[in-house]
């Protein structure tokens, strides 16, 4: 299989701290790739550097086949990746539709002037986009909010609202900041079918979790890190029997019994 | 055309058959309030799109309006360009400020944004009062020519409205086009989550850059428009106050939409002339008015109003209902 995104030696330091260090691995393509590790080990910096937000101390990012190292994130987002975040950005003062709409901003070419001046094709633009943003509203099951302002919206709803936006930008990979934290164990199992359908449909999911449920559930390859250091690699069931992992963050309870 | 747009035209259609009919009965008095009221809509609408919209503080309208009032006055006397040329090239004015304004806001946030374009404001009107041989400094610059429409010269101010008339719905139709469009949302997502925006792949520095050049295309169209009704500017006429007035009515109105700006503009200009009477401690019921009008309404009037339309059209559509 391909690999959809690369990380070449990738590191991180904020002064004189580490964040991400020296950190090498390759997604490949159609799998659904998990980062995991303890509470400040890296994660999320990790993600942030992928999506270009800061730029790296050291290393490449690789994404199809393309150095993305050092381009703004709205590039980088163009050119097929999409994410949501560990705390849900949504645009509050908007509906669920329109928020979804915002994700599209970018796949209707038509500029400020000729949009004015062309009344006909930029209202059927906007009918375009209405129409994805709704599917994207029925796919990820939110079809009778979309009217609704999104401050009204439970936490859970918002979740899975900020999975619809990010799919509306039309992503081959998605990356997931903690997918799962604080919803309920019923709606956790929804979302693992949201993301295995997803994935199901072509698209390469990275995602960050401290779920362990989750995790080892629906990942195919698992990268563990460390104070910004990979200590293991492979499938669930290795993570799971890795001395190291087990050590720096399982704990004994999650060894596979025979 | 449906059903739902006839009637929202007819209805715009009534309001200016009623706003003309209300100018021609007024008397001069009140008919300058009535052109305050144009050029201070289509002000207001452009501050909207930066402020409003993309949530980026502007109080250098001001500067924005005179530097378009004073070009045009320039172009027009000095340089001898018929007044539809100089009106168009509003353009171009407008189009320099925003890119002038526009790259400190990608730098600058909240108070230092506010600071940097109170400057811009204060710069434009210490330049209009020392480049005496441009502007005519503190004695003003005068003979400023008027727009003519084929045939319809305008003599005099009140004959001026029935031109700023066509431009400010011409400004009102452009603003609702780009307020409630893939454009007005992209504003209010930066507004709301400039990080998110920017995952979503929308170009944050592109789009406040442009933010920043609509409001001063039309502040420079504003300026232009005044300049013309009054033909006459003076530096003392172009003081931070009246940016924090538009401020207030961006405020007031209703932030975000197109008929809260134009609320907000009728509001604040008629309130200081309905309160003459109170003189000086007009400023004291005003500044009240505001402060109550953000703690209670931080959204503004329109909103309000939105909502209490809604509530009657629903109510009335289940009456309908139950006598069916």
């Amino acid at each position: 299989m391909a690999v959809i995104l690369k990380l070449d030696r990738v590191t991180k330091q904020f002064g004189g701290l580490t964040a991400v260090n020296d950190l090498s691995l390759e997604v490949r393509q159609g799998s659904i790739h998990a980062l995991i590790g303890p509470n400040g080990s890296g994660k999320t910096t990790t993600t942030n550097l992928i999506q270009g937000v800061f730029p790296v101390t050291g290393g490449r990012v690789l994404f199809r086949d393309q150095d993305i190292t050092g381009k703004p994130t709205f590039e980088i987002a163009r050119q097929g990746m999409a994410r949501t975040f560990q705390n849900i950005k949504l645009y509050n003062t908007m509906t669920a539709i329109e928020n979804v709409m915002v994700g599209g901003h970018q796949l209707a070419p038509m500029g400020l002037v000729s949009s004015l001046l062309q009344i006909r094709r930029s209202r059927s633009e906007e009918r375009m986009l209405e129409e994805k943003a709704n599917r994207m509203l029925e796919y990820v099951g939110l079809a009778s909010i979309g009217g609704e302002l999104v401050k009204n919206l439970p936490y859970g709803k918002k979740k899975v609202l900020e999975v619809a936006r990010a799919l509306m930008t039309d992503p081959a990979l998605l990356l997931l900041d903690e997918p799962a934290a604080g919803l309920n164990p019923s709606e956790r199992g929804f979302f693992i079918d949201l993301l295995r359908r997803i994935n199901a449909d072509g698209k390469t999911l990275f995602l960050i979790e401290h779920n362990m449920d989750v995790v080892m559930n629906i990942s195919d390859m698992l990268t563990v890190i460390n104070f910004g250091r990979k200590i293991a690699e492979g499938t669930a069931t290795e993570i799971q029997n890795n001395p190291d992992v087990i050590k720096a963050y399982l704990g004994e309870r999650y060894k596979v019994k025979r | 055309m449906n059903k739902k747009n006839a009637l929202y035209l007819a209805g715009w259609i009534l309001w200016l058959v009623a706003l003309v009919l209300a100018f021609r009965t007024a008397n001069s008095y009140v008919q300058s309030v009535f052109c305050m009221l144009l050029y201070n809509i289509i002000l207001v609408l452009g501050l909207n799109f930066i402020t409003g919209l993309t949530g980026q503080m502007n109080l250098g309208t001001i500067g924005m309006l005179a530097l378009g009032a004073y070009t045009y006055g320039i172009l027009t006397v000095t340089a001898g360009w018929s007044p539809w040329t100089a009106l168009f090239a509003m353009v171009a004015v407008g189009y320099a400020i925003g890119k002038v304004l526009g790259y400190p806001s990608l730098r600058l946030k909240g108070f230092y944004l506010s600071l940097t374009t109170i400057g811009f404001g204060e710069i434009v009107r210490l330049l209009a009062m020392n480049l005496e041989s441009l502007t005519g400094g503190t004695m003003g610059f005068s003979k400023i020519k008027r727009l003519e429409f084929f045939a319809y010269k305008p003599e005099n101010r009140s004959d001026y409205f029935y031109i700023m008339l066509i431009f400010t719905v011409l400004a009102i139709i452009v603003a609702n086009r780009i307020v409630y469009s893939k454009w007005g949302r992209a504003y209010k997502a930066i507004r709301d989550n400039a990080e998110a925006a920017e995952a979503s792949g929308i170009d944050i520095s592109k789009l406040k850059i442009q933010a920043f050049t609509l409001a001063a295309i039309y502040a420079a169209f504003g300026g232009a428009l005044y300049a013309g009704y009054n033909r006459y500017l003076n530096p003392s006429g172009f003081t931070l106050e009246y940016s924090q007035n538009y401020i207030a009515m961006l405020m007031i109105g209703g932030i975000g939409t197109v008929p809260g700006c134009i609320l907000g503009a009728i509001i604040v200009t008629a309130l200081p002339e309905l309160l003459r009477s109170f003189a000086n401690y007009y400023w004291i019921l005003f500044c009240t008015v505001c402060i109550v009008m953000a703690i209670l309404l931080p959204e503004g009037l329109w909103p309000l109003i939105h909502r209490l339309f809604a509530r009657l059209g629903k109510s009335l559509r289940g009456l309908r209902g139950k006598v069916s």
